[in-house]
Formats: C-alpha cells, structure tokens, sequence
C-alpha cells in the first residue's frame, strides 16, 4: 500500500473526511499513468498535444500577414526517433551544420525520456509579443 | 501511436486567384508505400543482412517503419499563412 492511499484511510478512519470524498480522492490517485521506457511514470493529462503559433497583424501594419501553426507534438517524438536511427557519423554531419548556424545542440543526447520531461514543462509555456506590426503568440494546447 | 492522417489539404492563392486546390487522400500513399514495402523487403533485408557486421542493419530494418511512424504523426498538423492578396494553407487530417 503506497503512502497516499495509506494517508487517505487514516483521514477517514480519523473522520476527518467522509467515506465519498475518501472514495474520490482514492479515484484520484489511482488514475492511469503511462510508464516511459526507463520506467519513470508520466500522467497523460499533463502533456500538451499541439505547438501553437499565431501571428496576428497589429494596428500598424501594412502587409496584414495572418500566420497560424498547429504542430503535433508526436511529429516531435517521431523526428526524434527518427534521428536514433541515423548513423553516427550523420550525425555528426548534422550537429556541425546546426553549430555553424549557432545552434550548439546534439541531437543525439536527447534520449525519449528527455523529450517527455521536456514537454510536460511545456504546459505552461506561453510567449506573447505585442508589437505595432504584429502580435506573436505561442503557446501549447 | 496516433492513426495516420486520412487527407491531406493544400490550397494555394496568389493575387486574389486560386493557383492550387488539392485534396490528397492519404490512403492511396498508404497503398504506395505497402507497395514499396513489399518490393524492397527482399533488397533490404540482404542489405541489412550485408551491413549487419558494421552495426547499420538494424537501424536499415527500422528505417521504413520509422517513415510509417513519422507519417502518422503528420495527422493534426496544420499550417496558415494569409496575406492582404495570397494565401497558403496546408494541413493533414
């Protein structure tokens, strides 16, 4: 018996809370989880489906450019895996072109388990600039 | 795994006109790509079988699956771009 549930039935044997919240908060608790491949434990709620990208024309433009991106996160997971199956010496290749455009970044360090980490935190992005030309919005959903 | 997209919309406009519409049913690339599958099964297993030694096989026995798994996760995206006389639009669903 884990400590939460354990936690829970000294609550309602105390009576400090009634048989159906003991019930809900037990529900709760033990909701599906998704286990990851080095068994870290990930709810499927926490993470965001889609990268948002909205530019929208501010009050001082001229162009009225209007830009909207859905991307899937899977498209991230499937390129990530993806770049598993290229040989090292590719990758190589590949990271020394992305350090030549300033992006010091080696794909191959980034393992699935990084990536699921990664997007949780990602729930609570959002990035928002207001400009006269136009307004960025990027956030998950 | 997400399913594979069914359709794949592309609408281009350039100067107030329509200078692309397109509705691509995706089952028809799925029936290509099975089709690709079982005519370059056999190369790719002697291929992979050759290259086993220098440690590519396997990564070459995954690369068409890792292709099938990219293109299911094309479903959803989706991309807009409109201007005051062009617009481009593309999306998978």
């Amino acid at each position: 018996m884990n400590e939460e549930r354990r936690k829970i039935l000294e609550m309602l044997a105390q009576g400090k809370i009634s048989v159906d919240e003991a019930e809900k908060l037990l529900a709760a608790i033990s909701q599906p989880e998704e286990e990851s491949e080095t068994g870290k434990k990930y709810d499927k709620k926490d993470f965001p489906k889609y990268l948002r990208v909205v530019v929208e024309p501010g009050p001082a433009s001229r162009k009225g450019e209007k830009v909207n991106i859905r991307v899937p996160f899977s498209l991230l997971r499937a390129g990530i895996k993806l770049a598993s199956v290229v040989p090292h010496d590719v990758q190589g290749k590949v990271n020394e072109h992305l350090k030549e455009k300033g992006i010091n970044l080696d794909l191959s360090n980034i393992t699935p388990d990084n990536l699921e980490e990664l997007l949780k935190h990602l729930n609570e992005l959002e990035v928002d600039v207001d400009s006269k030309e136009e307004k960025v919005r990027i956030f998950c959903e | 795994m997400m399913p594979p997209p069914l359709w794949m919309r592309l609408r281009i406009i350039e100067s107030g006109r329509t200078k692309l519409r397109l509705w691509l049913p995706f089952v028809l690339i799925w029936l290509v790509f099975l089709l690709l599958i079982i005519i370059l099964s056999p190369l790719v297993l002697l291929a992979s079988l050759i290259m086993w030694g220098y440690g590519l096989g396997k990564k070459l026995l995954m690369v068409g699956p890792m292709f099938f798994y990219v293109l299911c996760a094309l479903h959803g995206l989706n991309i807009q771009v409109d201007s005051v006389d062009s617009q481009f639009s593309i999306s998978f669903q």
